[in-house]
């Protein structure tokens, strides 16, 4: 009986401690080899990761003024597993939301955990919302926060400042090319909520702050930009051309400081457009000053007369016999608008004449005349800041035809962008040293501090100062009463340019007949360049004996350069005997 | 002879006193855990309602420089000149005086010309 009393002893304890060993391998079975399976599903009902958007950086102009910035807004978002009572919900998102009550309630019925009710609220009204569910203990709506992008001027610098896609990254200008600094990057926060949703602080777990986007300072001057803009925006009115572009760069370092294409567009517009009005507006949300490529024409003689000058194989005053207008070579025939006969290289300048640039050419020969087209930054990109340019196509002398080397020196059978054109001329009014256009001056982050400036950068000098000095000399006849660009005078200032008129490239091939892409690229101060300007029209429609770029891209530059110099206050710099004479007398 | 049924029932103050110490520490303990737990949660709350606080403040903040922005903007501004809410009179060449800022020797007559005299 006692070893009976034993045995069932033995046998309790023995199967309590089989029956602890059980509990005990189970629990290590979950504690250890189903750890992560067990804490990632829990991790999955209870904690959230929360991202913390960073903010978008602001674009602004020189003087700090904005240029983009950003409006909070936010999605509007329901769980539908956490609202109780949907109708109650619907009546107080309705109206608000602009929603029809019937429809919201019926969304909300839905058990799903995720269902958008609207995207773009202005966060004000998101914040009035809030409080009214608040109010009524209702669950279940929450608010994401978004930013949408708005550009305070619209349409002026359109092309520059760009624009974002729906993922919040730059696909124009700026906003492309400085994504990287603007957009920031964004934080996270891994929280835990009870069965309400309600966060639960206390078990807030790793934490990364956002780091929002830098500012970026453009060298652009709004108040140039402006004056640009609204001569552009008239000359656009008188000529209706295709297409017409104005730049005005500081050729000592190389900044730019207006920059304006026509057609523009609405910057504030591209948001609210559906997906295909990028693709039929394509032409006119397209940066032409570095995107497109035309024949410069007579704009590009500076870089013939100057090759020539600089190789020393002509001096300002060296005669070259123009031909009386006509000059057969390699079996065609090449005219100038007016018979010439003797012109010194200054005066082909002047006169803008197609044989006496052609006959400099030819004493510099294909090579050396390759050489120097590059030397000018021709058939490289520039290295601005702006997204899409293009090197423009210069090709080299051993696919020359004979007569192309004629061709080229007045500025055909050459594809240049605007902006090369204007950087070619800067080089000239820098004394020969040719600048790498710049359009970002700095990069700050968000508390204000420069973090990155972009110092002036010389790509090389290009020809000697003393050349330079000479074709400036040449440059100023242009824009005299004997040149072809009376019209681009400025009052009290003067003024070094190039006129350019060439025939209009027809895709198919060829030239169209009447169209003309008419240009002037100028200076002034002529001995101490404050800024270069550049104007061009493309198809003016005018009558063909008006179609020249003295006669339409001179004028509009001259009132560019008058207001301009007047805004960077600069001394006129003629001697022009007034007519009434007020002397004053220092104090003693 | 001693008596000791009463022996027997004193009660064992020390003992006692001893275990109700103990008790009350665990349960003070116990209490002061729970009470600061509730603290704890409490200050939770109130840093996540100071954050919502704070994240609409941010969010005026934006809305309002986004507004200042845009009234301010030169676009904006031309647009309210043009439906002649301000008037501005630009200044008539008449009444530009340009002057030599060139530094000038003692005695020295200098002249001042403006642009209607230039023309």
């Amino acid at each position: 009986m006692i070893r009976s009393a034993k045995v069932r002893a033995l046998c309790a304890c023995v199967a309590l401690a089989g029956c602890f060993t059980l509990f005990s391998a189970r629990l290590v079975h979950l504690q250890v080899a189903k750890h992560d399976e067990y804490a990632a599903l829990a991790a999955e009902k209870h904690v959230n990761k929360q991202i913390i958007y960073a903010r978008r950086g602001l674009i602004q102009d020189v003087n700090q003024e904005t240029l983009a910035e950003n409006v909070p807004i936010v999605t509007v978002v329901a769980d539908g597993s956490m609202i109780m009572d949907p109708v109650a919900v619907a009546e107080v998102l309705a109206q608000p939301l602009e929603m029809r009550e019937a429809d919201l309630a019926a969304k909300l019925r839905s058990d799903r955990r995720y269902i958008v009710l609207k995207k773009k609220v202005p966060a004000t009204l998101a914040s009035t919302i809030a409080n009214r569910l608040r109010v009524r203990s209702l669950r279940g709506v929450t608010f994401e926060p978004d930013e949408a992008r708005n550009y305070p001027n619209g349409s002026m610098l359109c092309h520059v400042i760009g624009f974002m896609n729906s993922e919040h990254d730059g696909v124009q200008g700026i906003e492309a090319s400085m994504n990287d600094y603007l957009r920031g990057h964004d934080g996270f926060r891994f929280t835990e909520h009870d069965r309400t949703g309600k966060e639960i602080v206390l078990y807030r777990g790793q934490e990364r702050a956002a780091r929002d986007g830098c500012n970026v300072r453009l060298t652009v001057d709004l108040n140039l930009q402006h004056i640009v803009e609204t001569e552009l925006e008239d000359a656009c009115s008188k000529y209706k051309p295709e297409k017409a572009i104005a730049i005005l760069m500081r050729p000592k370092t190389g900044e730019i400081l207006a920059l304006a294409n026509r057609p523009n567009f609405d910057l504030n517009d591209i948001r609210n457009k559906p997906a295909d009005f990028l693709q039929q507006n394509a032409e006119a949300m397209k940066n032409s000053a570095v995107i497109d490529m035309i024949e410069p024409g007579s704009t590009f003689k500076i870089v013939t007369a100057s090759a020539a000058l600089n190789e020393r194989l002509v001096s300002p005053s060296t005669i070259i016999f123009c031909e009386n207008g006509h000059f057969n070579f390699a079996g065609r025939m090449l005219h100038d608008h007016h018979g010439y006969g003797d012109l010194s290289v200054d005066d082909i300048l002047m006169k803008s004449s197609n044989i006496g640039a052609a006959k400099l050419a030819l004493r510099l020969g294909d090579q050396k005349f390759y050489e120097y087209i590059r030397r000018f930054g021709f058939g490289e990109r520039t290295g601005i800041s702006l997204p899409g340019e293009i090197s423009g196509v210069i090709h080299p002398p051993h696919k020359w035809a004979k007569i192309d080397i004629t061709r080229i020196a007045m500025g055909h059978s050459v594809g240049v962008t605007p902006l090369q054109s204007i950087c070619a001329m800067s080089a000239i009014a820098n004394g020969g040293r040719l600048m790498m256009p710049q359009i970002v001056r700095e990069i700050a982050d968000d508390e204000g501090n420069t973090i990155a400036t972009f110092p002036p950068v010389e790509i090389r000098r290009v020809i000697t100062e003393e050349m330079a000095n000479e074709v400036s000399n040449a440059l100023k006849n242009v824009v005299s009463d004997k040149g072809t660009a009376a019209l681009a005078k400025v009052a009290g200032f003067m003024v070094a340019g190039k006129t350019g008129t060439a025939e209009k490239i027809n895709p198919a091939g060829g030239y169209f007949s009447g169209k003309y892409v008419v240009s002037f690229i100028g200076y002034l101060p002529a001995d101490n360049p404050e800024f270069v300007g550049l104007v061009m029209l493309d198809d003016a429609k005018v009558s063909a004996e008006l179609n020249y770029g003295g006669q339409i891209a001179g004028p509009i530059f001259a009132r560019i350069a008058e207001k301009t110099a007047r805004y960077l206050n600069l001394q006129p710099e003629l001697e022009q005997p007034p007519s009434n004479v007020i002397l004053t007398q220092r104090e003693r | 002879m001693p008596n000791y049924h009463r022996h027997n029932n004193t009660v064992p103050v020390a003992a006692l006193t001893r275990w109700v110490i103990v008790a009350f520490f665990l349960g003070a303990a116990g209490l002061s855990y729970v009470y600061f737990k509730n603290q704890l949660h409490a200050s939770g709350d109130e840093i996540r309602n100071l954050e919502r606080q704070l994240a609409e403040f941010e969010t005026q903040n934006d809305v309002v420089r986004a507004k200042i922005s845009q009234l301010s903007s030169r676009g904006y501004l031309q647009k309210r000149l043009a439906e002649g809410f301000i008037h501005m009179t630009p200044i008539t060449d008449d009444r530009i005086v340009r002057i030599n800022t060139t530094p000038a020797r003692a005695n020295e007559l200098r002249r001042v010309s403006n642009e209607e005299n230039v023309k």
